[in-house]
């Protein structure tokens, strides 16, 4: 292999790293609503670290998938894959939600329901996370 | 024992039972054979015992399809033939390798494994394994070094066994018993250039051979095998015009075309869930002193219910190079920095990269090496590179070219040429992989090329396995050789090597080759001493 390509393909290894960090889901305890009433879409969105990078892809999915630009049909169809559908998001823990939105994420891949974003192969349920989180900071200016 | 064709008389006509042209694995593996046998062998090898730089210049030839090296660097052109430079890497074709892909046209052999099967184990003992042992089970009974623990079984890891350095050359390793073996003569430095028939053009009657220092003559054979490589074999057979324009075996037009390889790329990236990895399994490594090394492919049952073709998938873990390209790193890094579009461009979406970019930067500038520590610290990803099992294609292929060698052998022009299916094999798999490693938690996976891609990757490489060219048919229209590796038409030429293998597995080639030489032998010795 030449120089020139071990060089690329170092850079994408790099800057893969950066999704990567976009995936770590976000610990239990960052909730960001103190003292708030956060919507169930925006409990959802706020499950992802590295906002900004869930936000990108967000938006591919958006893009590839603009039937589902609503915070609300997003957020139907990420709790078709918990149990208990919607009612589980507003009853459940933090820890309880996250746990249940992995293994929404692994049922997911398990059973191919995967999408591609720019080459990333994502769980259906992720990139619709991805996609609220875009969406959220639509309506919520920073 | 051994000649050199620079002493035979100029025009003699050498006479044999057996001639074998070429020692490589392949002719080498029949010489072997046919050795303490009552037959008189002659095999002839265009070099001498050790590279001699314009006998290898016989081998140059230009690529005029996708990217290829020129051919005479993979090839070598002396006794032991490419077994010289091999790399060891040795797995058998299971039985679905033999399968025909629906929907994939010219795939399928017209021999099942259990045709060679029986000469699977003598191989391995040919090329110097020491076991024949292939399932995962054995080679990964503990815990370390492990296989990834995929919760499917569409993507699966499988090994190979390595032959030990030095038994890879079969010129260093079977020259002595060569040279001992009372009935075998290996001719040094004579060149095949043509293969003569009779009048009716059907029985092979001599092979031409010339030197470069000007000497010809011919050996006259009551059996010709061509064991060249898949490049030479197609030039030869080709090159062979005199009694048939087209060459010989050529009355289909199928000598040289159908040339495959298994192409390679870096296909995806993973990063994992776990900063460092444990990939150690599939790195060379030994158990109970044997080498092996371990990769991921999909999954026989997989290929064959999705119509796909076998592909192989290289783990190898980013920032792992030796420390010296700390220096290009970080220069490459600061060019970057300082064209934040094109930083856009190649990397993932969703800037701000959430690395300390500014910190990474600082740290470039004055140590290159301790930055590029520091990243192999923070950032650690996998590799995925891909080797495809290429789908057959006709307009992939080797044709003679005006250029002449020294010999006044028209040389060879490749034109390697892949297919929509290839792409397709690579996306779906790499597809798959990602699924399975998102489920199984290991990580996530970014596919490197877009699904609208035409061109094919710049790292696009081949295997150096040639493969194809006489491909192996029941139909002298759709195959240079029948299944006992006799070319179509003929009564007593044989090819011998990869270049009959009519689709060319995920397994790499010298183990399949070696059992199919093995098999010729037994045919011969059973054809000539009835």
């Amino acid at each position: 292999m030449t120089l020139p390509q071990r060089l690329g393909r170092r850079t994408f290894l790099l800057g893969a790293a950066g999704l990567a960090a976009s995936l770590v889901w976000r610990s239990v305890g960052s909730w960001p609503f103190l003292g708030a009433s956060p919507s169930r879409s925006e409990r959802l969105a706020t499950f992802l670290k590295h906002e900004e990078s869930a936000r990108s892809l967000g938006r591919e999915y958006l893009r590839a998938v603009p039937a589902e630009a609503s915070p609300e049909l997003l957020t139907v169809r990420v709790a078709e894959g918990l149990p208990g559908g919607l009612g589980t998001i507003d009853t459940v823990s933090d820890g309880r939600l996250r746990e249940l939105l992995l293994a929404a994420t692994a049922g997911d891949f398990r059973d191919l329901r995967t999408v591609e974003l720019r080459g990333w192969v994502l769980a259906r349920t992720e990139a619709r996370l991805c996609a609220l989180a875009a969406l959220e900071a639509v309506s919520v200016p920073a | 024992m051994f000649g050199d064709a620079r002493s035979v008389p100029r025009d003699a006509r050498l006479e044999t039972d057996v001639c074998i042209i070429g020692a490589g694995a392949a002719g080498i593996t029949l010489g072997l054979e046919l050795s303490g046998s009552p037959l008189r062998v002659t095999v002839l090898e265009s070099g001498g015992l050790q590279l001699e730089a314009e006998t290898q210049a016989l081998y140059e030839g230009d690529s005029i399809g996708l990217p290829y090296s020129d051919l005479g660097i993979p090839r070598l052109r002396f006794f032991g033939g490419t077994t010289n430079h091999w790399g060891g890497i040795c797995r058998p074709f299971d039985e679905a390798d033999f399968e025909a892909r629906e929907g994939i046209p010219f795939t399928g052999w017209p021999i099942k494994k259990n045709d060679v099967g029986p000469f699977y184990e003598r191989a391995t003992r040919v090329v110097g394994l020491p076991s024949q042992e292939w399932d995962l089970g054995y080679w990964a009974p503990g815990d370390e070094p492990a296989p990834l623990r995929l919760r499917g079984d569409r993507i699966v890891s499988r090994v190979a066994q390595e032959v030990e350095p030095d038994l890879r050359s079969f010129g260093a390793v079977y020259r002595d018993e060569l040279r001992l073996a009372p009935n075998v003569t290996v001719l040094l430095h004579a060149n095949a250039t043509s293969v003569e028939t009779d009048e009716s053009g059907r029985t092979a009657a001599s092979v031409e051979v010339a030197t470069l220092e000007g000497n010809r003559f011919s050996v006259d054979a009551g059996i010709f095998v061509l064991a060249t490589g898949a490049v030479e074999n197609a030039r030869v057979l080709l090159a062979s015009n005199a009694q048939q324009p087209s060459g010989l075996g050529n009355q289909n037009g199928l000598v040289g075309r159908f040339f495959l390889e298994h192409p390679r790329f870096l296909g995806g990236v993973i990063v994992p869930s776990t900063p460092h990895p444990n990939l150690s399994f599939y790195e060379t490594h030994r158990v109970d002193g044997r080498l092996i090394q371990g990769y991921l492919a999909s999954s026989k049952e997989f290929q064959l219910a999705e119509g796909l073709l076998d592909l192989q998938m290289r783990l190898e873990l980013g920032y792992g190079d030796a420390p010296e390209d700390a220096s290009e790193f970080a220069r490459r890094l600061m060019t970057l920095a300082g064209d934040p579009d094109s930083w856009q461009e190649i990397a993932i979406p969703g800037a701000p990269v959430p690395i300390p970019y500014l910190d990474v930067i600082r740290d470039a500038l004055r140590s290159p090496e301790d930055a590029y520590i520091y990243l192999r610290g923070q950032i650690e990803t996998i590799g995925v590179t891909t080797r495809i099992e290429q789908a057959p294609n006709p307009d992939s292929r080797v044709v003679l070219v005006r250029d002449r060698d020294e010999l006044g052998m028209q040389r060879v022009a490749l034109d390697w040429r892949l297919s929509d299916i290839d792409r397709e094999n690579v996306r779906r798999t790499l597809e798959l992989l990602g699924a399975e490693i998102g489920a199984a938690g290991i990580g996530r996976l970014k596919i490197l090329h877009a699904e609208d891609e035409t061109d094919w990757p710049e790292d696009l490489g081949g295997g150096q396995h040639h493969m194809g060219t006489t491909r192996m048919s029941d139909d002298p229209k759709q195959g240079v050789v029948d299944t006992d590796c006799r070319v179509h038409g003929m009564s007593n030429l044989f090819v011998a090597g990869s270049s009959v293998f009519p689709t060319p597995g995920g397994a790499t080639p010298t183990l399949m080759l070696v059992a199919l030489a093995l098999r010729l032998a037994d045919r011969l010795k059973g054809m000539m001493l009835r």
